[in-house]
């Protein structure tokens, strides 16, 4: 009886030892996602500003070549930041990436060369708008087939 | 793909209605014409379209393609996801109701629409009704279609009747039954489509109306943007509200100008600049159906037209409807 009395309390504190080492690993997974998402934000924040001087004819056109150097070096992080499989969570980032990683890999090469179209044509001058257009596009492409759509985003979901 | 969860109790109660309507209207089908027969009398009459007198016919290809573009490229009838080519057809619309397989468009004899005749292809948008009478469903909107004005459907046929034509048999659609008996259809459209061509409103500046014939006519933004009945009929008092039953099971958002659950907080150039790249004020990109149709579409119409799109939208009446997409199960 006292053997088993002794297991049952061994097993009890050991499951309250582990406790903390199971959240110390949600947390580390949270960040992983808070990573990826800044990333992605900062990309947008680049590509809106972009846009914004577009849209409202805003006279910033010089300030143009400055967004288009940080989303490709944005663009180039891409990759390393979604080494680590991390699905459940706060996120639309859909499972499929890591099952398809090597089609994962194809759209981030198309996004780092429009970033490095964007990037070159704001600098020579050019069609800076097809350029960011194109660019969008292909960020875009990337969501359609990896993201969540809109009705099925966490953001969006009933509590 | 996506589901309908919360529309399938509804389905249940309107499959009810329809068949009691069914039941209450079969005498008036046979003044209507029935589901596969030589429709009835058409409001179109032969050789009323024809090509604009003296246009030439590039320039009336080149209008013809600005109208596809304006009515969204036709996106319906290619399906992207499936690589297919361009107009032929086989894209799975999935609604409510079932799986709708869009038709080939191009001018192929077999497969197409290469047997039709001009007068064909304007009773199909005008009416609903196919050059051998058969009602099309309205998953076809020819509902807002009918609102087309004469020149830009001549228009538009001269451009389908340019596109390669391409052999794609149909596919048959996937769709519960009543709602995929054709017999059905003289009665959901007796009660849901009103036939007439756009009627501009005298009090209104002309770029309203524009933008009011091209969102309402030709853009068809009601079709996927107003929430329907139980039987699939538009709700005309929630104009442009929004549905969780757009297009493909997506949601389609309220673009009505409502402060919190629309686009109330949008300045004009913000739809503007929406309908030419996608990109919302949010900085977030629009996706599935309505990027196609921005790309394939709204993208290449002239600023003007979108500016009298986005006078138009930002005019109707503001409509509270926040939609909360339902969990997946």
């Amino acid at each position: 009886m006292s053997s088993i009395r002794l297991t049952i309390t061994l097993t009890v504190l050991g499951a309250f030892c582990l406790l903390p080492l199971a959240s110390a690993f949600a947390q580390s997974d949270d960040a992983y996602i808070k990573y990826r998402q800044r990333l992605m934000r900062s990309q947008i924040a680049n590509i809106g500003a972009i846009f914004e001087i577009l849209k409202s004819g805003l006279p910033y056109k010089q300030n143009i070549a400055g967004h288009a150097e940080s989303i490709l070096a944005t663009t180039k992080l891409i990759s390393v930041a979604f080494e680590k499989q991390v699905t459940e969570g706060m996120t639309d980032a859909e499972p499929t990436i890591w099952k398809k990683m090597n089609e994962f890999k194809e759209y981030e090469k198309k996004v780092e060369m429009a970033s490095v179209e964007l990037e070159k044509v704001s600098k020579a001058g050019g069609d800076v708008a097809a350029a960011a257009k194109a660019l969008d596009n292909a960020c875009n492409d990337c969501h359609e087939e990896f993201r969540k759509p809109e009705g099925e985003s966490y953001k969006n979901k009933k509590k | 793909m996506q589901d309908f969860p919360h529309f399938r109790t509804r389905a249940r109660q309107g499959l009810t209605v329809l068949c009691a309507l069914l039941a209450l209207a079969a005498p008036a089908l046979g003044q209507t014409g029935g589901a596969s027969g030589e429709g009835g009398a058409s409001a179109v009459a032969p050789g009323a379209m024809g090509t604009p007198s003296g246009a030439p016919a590039a320039e009336a290809l080149r209008r013809g393609e600005y109208i596809y573009r304006a009515a969204g490229g036709c996106g319906c009838h290619t399906d992207y996801k499936g690589k297919g080519e361009p107009l032929a057809g086989g894209r799975p619309l999935k609604t409510p109701f079932g799986t709708f397989y869009s038709t080939n468009l191009t001018p192929d004899p077999e497969t197409g629409l290469g047997r039709w005749s001009e007068v064909d292809f304007v009773r199909a948008m005008r009416e609903g009704v196919g050059p051998q009478g058969q009602h099309y469903f309205p998953v076809f909107p020819y509902t807002s279609f009918t609102r087309m004005n004469d020149g830009d459907l001549a228009d538009l046929w001269a451009y389908l009747r340019a596109q390669p034509a391409l052999h794609q048999p149909n596919k048959p659609h996937a769709v519960w039954p009543p709602f995929g008996w054709r017999i059905g259809v003289p009665v959901w459209k007796r009660l849901f489509f009103r036939p007439g061509r756009f009627q501009p409103d005298p009090q209104r500046p002309a770029a309203w109306n524009r933008g009011a014939y091209l969102a309402s006519a030709v853009a068809h933004c009601s079709e996927c943007h107003t929430p329907r009945n139980l039987l699939g009929g538009l709700k005309a008092d929630r104009l442009f509200a929004g549905s969780l039953d757009g297009p493909e099971g997506a949601l389609a958002p309220n673009i009505t100008p409502d402060d919190e659950t629309g686009i109330g907080k949008w300045s004009a150039k913000d739809l503007e600049w929406l309908l030419e790249t996608g990109f919302k004020p949010d900085d977030d990109d629009v996706q599935g159906l309505m990027r196609e149709v921005i790309e394939h579409g709204f993208g290449k119409l002239g600023a003007e037209d979108r500016q009298a799109i986005a006078e138009y939208v930002r005019s109707v009446p503001a409509i509270r409807n926040k939609l909360v997409a339902p969990k997946k199960k």
